[in-house]
Order: C-alpha cells, then sequence, then structure tokens
C-alpha cells in the first residue's frame, strides 16, 4: 500500500535521511524505532507530502505523492498525525475535530466519523466544547488522532504516539491506534520506547543516524543484535 | 463647549470609528491567515473609492445601488489576484517575510500612482447614501453617518459569523492559529490565503464607499487610512480583537476632538504622537499581549 524508496534528505547541510527504504502493507502495522533526533519525525513528513525529498519517492496506492498538494494527499486517505499536535489552540474540540473532515472525501461520512472518535476517546465528547490550549497532554494527544481519524484515513502515520504521556495513559493509546487498525486503517507509527509498540506492531524498522539498519517481523526483532543495541541498549 | 456639541462629536467619532475598524480587521485577518503585513491594503481603499466614484458621478452615472455591489465584487476579485499574482510566488524564497514588506509597500505606491495617472490629482466625491439628517430636539447626525455606523458593525457582524460558523471561515482561522496543523489536516492553505486578501479588499471597499463622501477622494488618500488602521491594531495589539475594537473606538474619538478644538489637518498627526506615546510607556500595545 505504502512503498519509500531509496529517500535522502537534508536540513541545510546536514544529511538526515540516507536511502531509506520501506514497505507498509494494506492493513498493516508498522512501527519504526529509534534514538531521538535520528530522522524518524523527518521520515514521516516526507512520506505524508510535508516536506520534499531530495531525492526518492513515496508510492502510496501506486501512485507517487511527491508533486501532489497537502490537501490532495489527506483526500487521498494518507494522513499524518503529528508529535507536538498542531492542534489550533483558541478553537475548540470540536471545531478541530471539524477542521479534520475538511477534505472532500471525509465530509460525507462527518457525522458517523464524529460518533467513531467519541467512542474511541469518550473524554473528547465530554470536552469538546473546550478550547484546545486548555488540554493536558494525553488529551491533546487523543485530539490529534482523532483529528486525523476524521479525514477518513485509510493510512495514519502517527508521530510518537506515546511521547510524554503517562504509561497507564500510552497503553490507551495504542489499544485505540489498536482498534483503529482492526477497521482497515493500515498504521505506519515512529517511536523512541519499544515497549508498547512492539506488541501491537506486526513489522519494525530501526532507523539509526538516517539510515535503516533494522528490518523484520516483531518477533523477530528482539532477538536481533542491532534491534536490542540501538533500541534498549543492551 | 457645550453638552450638545460633546455628544455630537462622540457621535461622529464612534462613527469613525467603526470604519477604521473594518481597515483594521482588513489588516488583522491577513496578517494572522497568511503572516503579511499587506501595506498595499490602503490602495484597495483608494481603488475602491474610485471605482465607485468613476462607476457613479465620475463618468458612467450608473446607479450608486448598482455600483455598490459591483464594486465591493471587483475589489474582491482583485484582492484574491493581488495575493495570487504577486505575494504567493515570493513564499518559494527564504526571507520571503521581509522581501514581501518591500513588494507590498511598492504594489502601494504603483496602485496609488496608477490613480494619479488614471484621474488625475484633483479630490473626488462619492454620493452619501442617504441625504439629510436625523434631529432629536438639540442633537443632530447626518443620516449619512448612521448608514456609515449600521453598514460598518453589520459587516463585522458578518465578519465573526463567516469566521465562526462557516466551514470555510473556521478554516481561515484554523491557519492562522497553525499554519502546519492546517497543512497537515489538509486544508487548501493557498486558497485559503488569497480567500484572505479577498475578504480585505471586500472592508476596504465598503470602508471607502462609507467614508469618501466624508473625506473625499484624492490618490494618496489610502494612506491617511492604512496609517490610521496601523496605529489602531499596533495600540490594539496585532491579533487582539477586543483590544482593536476598543482603539479604534477610543482613537477616532481623540481625533474627531482634536480636530475640532485645534483643526483638521491634526487628525493624522494626533494619532501618530499617540502611538509613540504609549509605545515609550507601553511596547506591547494598550492591551498587549503581543
Amino acid at each position: 500500500m505504502l512503498k519509500v524508496n531509496n529517500i535522502n534528505f537534508f536540513y541545510g547541510e546536514v544529511q538526515v535521511l540516507t536511502n531509506v527504504s520501506l514497505e507498509v502493507n494494506e492493513g498493516g502495522f508498522v512501527a519504526i524505532f529509534g534514538p531521538n533526533g535520528h530522522g524518524k519525525s523527518t521520515l514521516l513528513k516526507v512520506i505524508c507530502g510535508l516536506l520534499r525529498p531530495v531525492s526518492g519517492s513515496v508510492e502510496y496506492d501506486g501512485k507517487t505523492v511527491g508533486g501532489l498538494r497537502t490537501q490532495d494527499i489527506v483526500n487521498a486517505g494518507l494522513v499524518y498525525v503529528p508529535e507536538d499536535r498542531h492542534l489550533f489552540p483558541e478553537m475548540t474540540v470540536l471545531e478541530n475535530l471539524k477542521m479534520g473532515a475538511y477534505c472532500k472525501n471525509a465530509r460525507a461520512t462527518e457525522s458517523e466519523n464524529l460518533d467513531y472518535v467519541f467512542h474511541l476517546f469518550p473524554k473528547l465528547e465530554r470536552l469538546s466544547k473546550q478550547v484546545a490550549s486548555s488540554l493536558s497532554g494525553g488529551e491533546g494527544r487523543m485530539l490529534a488522532i482523532g483529528r486525523g481519524l476524521m479525514s477518513n484515513p485509510r493510512f495514519l502515520a502517527i508521530d510518537e504516539p506515546s511521547f510524554g504521556l503517562a504509561p497507564n495513559l500510552r497503553v490507551d493509546v495504542f489499544k485505540a491506534i489498536n482498534e483503529i487498525r482492526e477497521r482497515g486503517v493500515s498504521i505506519l507509527l515512529v517511536e523512541q520506547s519499544t515497549s508498547i509498540a512492539s506488541d501491537y506492531a506486526d513489522r519494525v524498522y530501526v532507523l539509526e543516524d538516517g539510515k535503516v539498519v533494522f528490518e523484520g517481523d516483531s518477533d523477530q526483532a528482539l532477538s536481533s543484535e542491532v534491534f536490542r543495541k540501538v533500541c534498549l541498549g543492551i | 463647549m457645550n453638552v450638545e456639541t460633546l455628544i455630537n462629536l462622540l457621535l461622529a467619532g464612534i462613527t469613525l470609528g467603526a470604519v477604521y475598524l473594518l481597515m483594521a480587521m482588513g489588516l488583522t485577518l491577513v496578517y494572522g491567515v497568511t503572516k503579511v503585513f499587506n501595506y498595499a491594503q490602503g490602495s484597495f481603499f483608494s481603488w475602491g473609492g474610485y471605482l465607485a466614484w468613476y462607476l457613479s458621478v465620475g463618468y458612467l452615472n450608473w446607479n450608486y445601488w448598482i455600483v455598490i455591489p459591483i464594486t465591493v465584487l471587483a475589489l474582491f476579485l482583485f484582492g484574491m489576484l493581488f495575493e495570487k499574482a504577486i505575494v504567493l510566488p515570493l513564499r518559494r524564497f527564504p526571507g520571503w517575510d521581509f522581501t514581501v514588506i518591500i513588494v507590498t509597500l511598492g504594489c502601494a505606491l504603483v496602485l496609488d500612482n496608477l490613480i494619479l495617472v488614471t484621474f488625475g490629482p484633483l479630490s473626488k466625491s462619492t454620493p452619501h447614501l442617504a441625504e439629510g439628517t436625523f434631529t432629536f430636539g438639540e442633537f443632530a447626525i447626518a443620516k449619512h453617518d448612521v448608514i456609515m455606523f449600521v453598514v460598518a458593525i453589520a459587516m463585522l457582524g458578518l465578519l465573526g459569523l463567516f469566521l465562526s460558523k462557516t466551514r470555510i471561515g473556521m478554516a481561515l482561522r484554523a491557519v492562522s492559529q497553525d499554519n502546519m496543523g492546517a497543512r497537515i489536516v489538509g486544508l487548501p492553505v493557498n486558497t485559503l490565503y488569497s480567500l484572505s486578501f479577498g475578504i480585505a479588499a471586500i472592508l476596504s471597499a465598503v470602508a471607502a464607499i462609507l467614508l469618501a463622501p466624508r473625506t473625499l477622494l484624492y490618490p494618496l488618500v489610502g494612506w491617511t487610512t492604512i496609517l490610521k488602521a496601523f496605529v489602531v491594531i499596533v495600540l490594539g495589539g496585532l491579533g487582539n480583537i477586543k483590544g482593536t475594537v476598543i482603539a479604534s473606538f477610543a482613537l477616532s474619538i481623540v481625533e474627531i476632538f482634536a480636530t475640532y478644538l485645534i483643526g483638521g489637518i491634526w487628525g493624522l498627526p494626533i494619532f501618530l504622537i499617540l502611538m509613540v506615546a504609549i509605545l515609550v510607556f507601553k511596547p506591547k500595545g494598550l492591551f498587549g499581549a503581543w
């Protein structure tokens, strides 16, 4: 469903991604691990067309993403959920969710998607009239994911879903992501902490210094020396 | 000064304030959405006024009630086109946020001089929207002034409804609050940029149609209004709607009193002196969380 071929990306002179290739199958759950500052978020932004790679290509559903406008990418169901949230701070929770349903393909199913978001995160329904800037870290994360769901995604690229959350909240967030996946949405996420994500992912990549140093099924990962060294430090 | 004069001056000040507010809201909206301070908005004002004049009493003698919607629509399209053709292409270049200041400033000079070349230096006057005055005992207020106030407030009310209730209006607010967030959810940011210019141009055209019968039109008329709107924004706090409303009424009342007490040419100098004086003591504006 998603194929990333030999992406190279630079911030100024600094090469952040070197020949990164990866693949996500329809309905798959893929996790990219790696230390902070090793290009994971940049990779997701490149995949979702928010940053342009210097070379390489991203194919989604058989079409090249490069050169598409961001609204067309979202409209095609490839949706990014940012780690730093990028919510609309002075708009209410409900308004934020409505903005998620702006693109053409999401309008017809807006009310069903809203019901689903509220089913997945009942707390958001209670908070629906509050402005986004008043939310806690966990609530904001839920809203960011919920807003992504409003776009009617077929593919969610989620940036550090558990970052900065209390342990019990992390589990909740991953349960929600897994439920989304069970509805047929493919998931690609990046994480620093492997503990929870590796339970859900069926395929794992490890990114170190902007290069893919490990790829394999998640049950092979723990027995791999590279994976243990980079992600667990043992 | 007796009570009647005082009240008449206050009324005149409030009326004028409502029109300045239209201009200030245009600047604020465009700045919020596009992060561009559009110096050419004063020229949108001038062109709106001159177009209305040309279509009506100036040359074509069309019915003024037809001229008004045509002028407003023409300026809307002009504003959209201006952003698409001149501002948007700059975004590709590093340091565009500085370049764009010079470019809109340059466009303002070109647009103003086009007026000079096309219509000449002599000032023009557009029709009042209603002749005569309302009198209540000792108080008298021109019908046109009442219309000015009502129309300006109604326009701002409509703008508020548009921004809070419609999907596209909400999208404009979303872009101004988090540009990256807007792109992430797939808002058509480029369209929204030019829409914000279009709306500011509508507000400018309406302001010109309301204000021109009072101040007359001359090639540099837009500068006076945009400078006043600029002072209003600085004092009210950029992006602070409540502050902007208060500042525009306060400043226009001061202007009216200054004009009455020490003479008409003091309107703009008073604005600028006040701006400097207040910024010395409150660098973030009167209500300032800049």
